[in-house]
């Protein structure tokens, strides 16, 4: 489908760039489309959805669409911060805690956690580093229905404190992973010449290795805030009442009790996506760093 | 508090851990002080199955500068570890000022590092780094700006304090790392390869500076380099480590000139000894040079300065002792070196070198000439690699 | 006696180490790994365990009531069920589809910005988006873009003459399947885009000069040098969007309720039907098949890996 042809295009491509120094004028012609394609295939999505969330009501639901803007109006938006229909507001805010809490927790635990993976040697570090590594590829799904048993026992359902235990948890093996690898990367002299100028280990930790790694850091706590800020499954499960939902259960539910909102959903879905959308092309190169990290370079 | 009665006469500087001085009063850094013993005894490091220091015994008097000299891997940066509390030490003893300190934390240790790297702290400025090590000795902030005032004078940097490390160049940064060892007035001074990141003129003139300054404050250092001639030049005293031993200590003459080991004897000196065995076909070269070799010689080793040429009125260049026979050379390669030659010659199939100061014209590829050797020039070793005493 | 005293006594910790300060800090290293160890435990190992109890029961509604032990009730009910061999059918087609696509996707997007041109970086962060915004978001506006009525994308299949028929793509099953494949490809080709991207900068372009030195034309290049110094990332790649495919929800379920996969069947079971007992032997089954997909990642790459 799209892939193998976008694959087959630019797998043509390397050849072209691989057996020549210079292009032809052939030869960029075509990088320059399958880069085009790319693009297109990889932004069109976020065009409808910001174009469909300014257009008017009889544009979207006219019979022969275009995708085109033929008229610009804000008032899916204004309905969204509005009305009393869509709590949209208190979606936003519900995510923006909870993403920030969660990824100030999952840094804290992952400094202290890295920082001891890659500097102190204990019995069982490699074991439970491993562990760590196994745990980033299971799925939400698999604990889910344990999980609810849990938070239930625990009188928890229905609560923030329930998504921020669970989201730290989801997002700490990335943390941890991502942290440990660029500890490594840290000259171990500079932490041991702060020792030697009498310097606890917890010391060393807080005024040499924090500052020392800080674009990770960010891109760490922007990374656990992505994943707590996009999450679907557990936030569905484990919350009841409307004043405690977040983004993507609020959405869900404005799409399934109304008809005919699209204007309204796709003003939602951008804003939902505009704080990831600023963060990664406003940090990419730290972002890639991450997702590369994530993804057990190889 | 530990006490330590062997400092106790000058409290306010120098003695026990960090923590436990009290605030320097009138003192400054370049008034001398009491220096501190660093002892080891029978220090052993394990790594694994490994032994990387093999039961160690060394004394570093106070105020001296010992330099732990060896090729890599001979386990000298190991033991500047121990001594720094940074490597576990897996048996022995270190004592510090009459301390034990052997189960310590290098916090707790009172002694400074300068690495290989220099590992200043990038996202603080020079006057940061500098600062660092005083926060934790409870001074006022006059007092904490003058030190930092005076380390900066001591070593020239007073125009980098507002700089970061990373726009400091390689020398400099080497000065920072100084400064920042030196400012919190430590008992013990520990440096590791210090100059080896450095160019290797600036490493000359580096390490008469560093030579100076500790002679001026005195302070006990433990010095680790790769580089003979580094050792030699800024010395008290050497010790010589080879597979995780100590082979021999002693003042720089003494290493160099009565090396106790053939591994002594060949790594010190460039070009190195030329060493020949002592069993084999009986050469001219061989009959020469163990006419007065004990008879539990097997190999008998020669420096290339003993080896001189004969000239028409004799050796050339002068030979302190008497010289032996003259043995029939051919000349394969002369290469200036500064203002002296380093001569490759070949008698039947053995090949030597020797370093002459004076190079006569017809010396040159491929010619035939007569070379004589210094008679107490010629070192003996027996099988198994030590050298046999004169007499 | 301090707690940690004891315990260092009690499993003959002190022995191992060489010196109290070593001890120390062992202690210390345990003390800072321990929240997160705690965490996982309660969150991630603690349910696993406890799921494989839960598997064996019938959970009442009521929390405080206890679960009923029913024994291989759960898993004799599961292997004589068409729906859960349906499902895990759906769910096979669709993580093959779905990691094949999105792994030769990210290769060949990967190639393709394997050069230097103007504005690569902010290409590289755009293309990243499919994966990095909110599921909820992305696939709510393919639900729109697919919609027959309004949506963009049945309009111009059917002026292209390719697909055009009254009922959407997401609403009936034979077209809903494959839809939602090219959902996950597009969704997850930026993963493998990333990982692609970092390996392929590590291959040294003098690889390639000598290549070209010795005669060898783009394709032997390609052939020869690039899929080679490829393989371990591909290999990585597949296995891990493998397991992570293979269990896949959200994607799945805010897109379509036409398509039933292992983890959505398992969601329903629980969820909507409340049957949590059958729900946690369908997680329990996916937790061993991911199990096995660890281990044989484990046993590919080496243990270094992790």
């Amino acid at each position: 489908m799209i892939g193998t042809i976008v694959a087959q295009a630019s797998a043509s491509l390397r050849v072209l760039k691989t057996g020549y120094r210079n292009d032809s004028w052939l030869g960029r012609l075509g990088f320059y489309a399958a880069l085009v394609l790319t693009m297109v295939v990889a932004l069109f999505p976020f065009y409808v959805m910001l174009v469909t969330s300014l257009s008017p009501d009889d544009a979207i639901y006219s019979s022969d669409p275009s995708l085109l803007p033929e008229a610009v109006t804000l008032s899916h938006y204004t309905v969204l911060f509005g009305s009393e229909t869509f709590a949209f507001t208190s979606y936003f805010l519900n995510s923006a805690i909870v993403a920030s809490v969660t990824a100030s927790f999952s840094l804290v635990v992952g400094v202290i956690g890295a920082y001891s993976f890659t500097r102190l040697t204990f019995p069982g570090n490699g074991f439970v580093r491993r562990g760590v590594v196994v745990v980033y590829m299971l799925s939400s799904i698999t604990v889910i229905v344990p999980l609810f048993q849990v938070i239930a026992t625990l009188g928890l359902v229905d609560t923030r404190l329930s998504l921020f235990i669970t989201y730290t948890v989801s997002t700490l093996p990335l943390t941890l992973y991502m942290l440990w690898n660029y500890f490594e990367s840290l000259p171990v002299e500079i932490e041991e010449a702060a020792m030697l100028d009498g310097y606890s280990r917890l010391e060393t930790i807080f005024q040499i290795v924090v500052p020392l790694s800080l674009p990770v850091l960010v891109a760490a706590f922007l990374f656990a805030f992505k994943i707590a800020w996009n999450e679907y499954i557990f936030a569905s499960v484990f919350l009841k009442s409307q004043a405690k939902l977040t983004l993507p259960i609020g959405i869900e539910q404005m799409n399934a009790n109304f008809q005919n909102v699209w204007g309204q959903v796709m003003a939602a879905s951008f804003l939902t996506t505009l704080p990831i959308i600023i963060m990664f092309l406003y940090l990419e190169q730290y972002m890639v760093e991450g997702l590369t990290a994530g993804g057990v370079e190889g | 508090m530990p006490y330590n009665p062997s400092q106790s006469e000058q409290p306010a500087n120098h003695t026990g851990s960090p923590h436990s001085r009290a605030p320097a009063s009138e003192d400054d850094a370049s008034q001398s002080v009491e220096a501190t013993r660093v002892a080891l005894s029978a220090l052993t490091k394990r790594f694994d199955d490994v032994v990387a220091v093999d039961s160690i015994d060394l004394e570093v008097n106070p105020g001296e500068l010992l330099v732990l000299l060896g090729p890599s891997g001979c386990g000298k940066t190991t033991t500047l570890r121990m001594i720094a509390g940074l490597e576990a030490i897996s048996d022995g003893v270190v004592e510090i000022g009459g301390e034990d300190v052997t189960r310590t934390t290098p916090q707790e240790r009172d002694v400074a590092m300068v690495f290989q790297s220099y590992a200043l702290y990038p996202h603080k400025t020079v006057r940061e780094n500098i600062e660092f090590p005083l926060k934790k000795l409870s001074l006022t902030d006059d007092e904490m700006a003058e030190r930092v005032t005076e380390t900066a004078s001591l070593l020239d940097i007073d125009d980098l304090l507002g700089k970061q490390p990373s726009a400091l160049s390689g020398g400099q940064r080497q000065r920072v790392a100084v400064g920042r060892a030196l400012a919190r007035q430590p008992s013990v001074l520990l440096m590791d390869e210090p100059l080896s990141n450095l160019d290797a003129k600036l490493a000359v003139t580096t390490r008469s500076e560093l030579r100076d300054l500790q002679q001026r404050l005195g302070i006990t250092t433990v010095y680790v380099t790769h580089d003979q001639e580094e050792a030699m030049s800024i010395a008290d005293r050497i010790a010589v480590m080879n597979q995780g031993r100590i082979e021999q200590i002693g003042s720089p003459r003494e290493v160099y000139q009565e090396p106790r080991s053939e591994f002594i004897a060949t790594f010190l000196g460039d070009p190195s000894m030329n060493v020949f065995d002592a069993d084999g076909p009986a050469t001219p070269l061989r009959r020469t040079l163990t006419e007065t070799a004990p008879t539990a010689t097997a190999r008998v080793g020669i420096r290339p300065e003993g080896g001189y040429l004969l000239g028409d009125d004799g050796p050339i260049g002068t030979p302190a002792t008497a010289v032996t026979e003259a043995v029939q050379c051919t000349v394969t390669v002369v290469e200036p070196i500064g203002r002296a030659y380093e001569i490759t010659l070949r008698a039947g199939d053995q090949q030597f070198v020797i370093r002459t100061r004076t190079r006569p014209e017809w010396v040159e590829a491929d010619a035939d000439v007569q070379v004589v050797f210094g008679q107490s020039e010629i070192t003996f070793f027996d099988e198994t690699g030590r050298r046999i005493e004169d007499g | 006696m301090s707690v940690g005293s004891r315990l260092t006594a009690a499993t003959g910790i002190d022995r191992y180490f060489e010196s109290p300060a070593q001890r120390r800090e062992a202690l210390l290293g345990i003390a800072l790994i321990l929240p997160s160890v705690l965490l996982i435990s309660a969150v991630i190992l603690y349910p696993i365990v406890y799921n494989v109890y839960l598997s064996f029961t019938t959970v009442p509604l009521n929390p405080n009531q206890a679960p009923t032990w029913v024994g291989l009730q759960n898993y004799l009910e599961l292997v004589t069920s068409q729906r859960f061999w349906g499902a895990f059918r759906t769910t096979m087609v669709f993580t093959v589809g779905s990691t094949v696509f999105s792994t030769l996707a990210g290769l060949a997007v990967a190639l393709l910005f394997d050069r230097e041109f103007r504005g690569r970086r902010l290409a590289r962060g755009l293309v990243l988006l499919p994966h990095v915004t909110p599921i909820i978001a992305v696939a709510f506006v393919w639900q729109f873009m697919l919609s027959p009525l309004w949506g963009a994308i049945p309009n111009m299949l059917a002026e292209w003459g390719l697909y055009s028929s009254q009922t959407g793509l997401l609403d009936q099953r034979s077209t809903a399947l494959p839809t939602v494949v090219a959902f996950g490809a597009w969704r997850n080709f930026p993963f493998a885009f990333l990982l692609f991207v970092a390996r392929l900068q590590a291959i040294p372009e003098s690889m390639y000069e000598a290549a070209r030195i010795d005669g060898a034309g783009a394709v032997a290049q390609f052939k020869d040098i690039t899929l080679p110094e490829l393989k371990g990332t591909i290999a990585i790649v597949v296995l891990l969007r493998f397991i992570w495919e293979f269990n896949a929800f959200a994607q799945v379920w805010l897109l379509t309720r036409r398509v039933v996969t292992l983890p959505i069947f398992a969601y329903q079971t629980a969820f909507a039907n409340f049957e949590q007992g059958l729900g946690a032997a369908i997680s329990l089954l996916l937790f061993i098949i991911q199990a096995m997909f660890v281990v044989g990642f484990i046993t590919l790459f080496g243990e270094d890996k992790l």
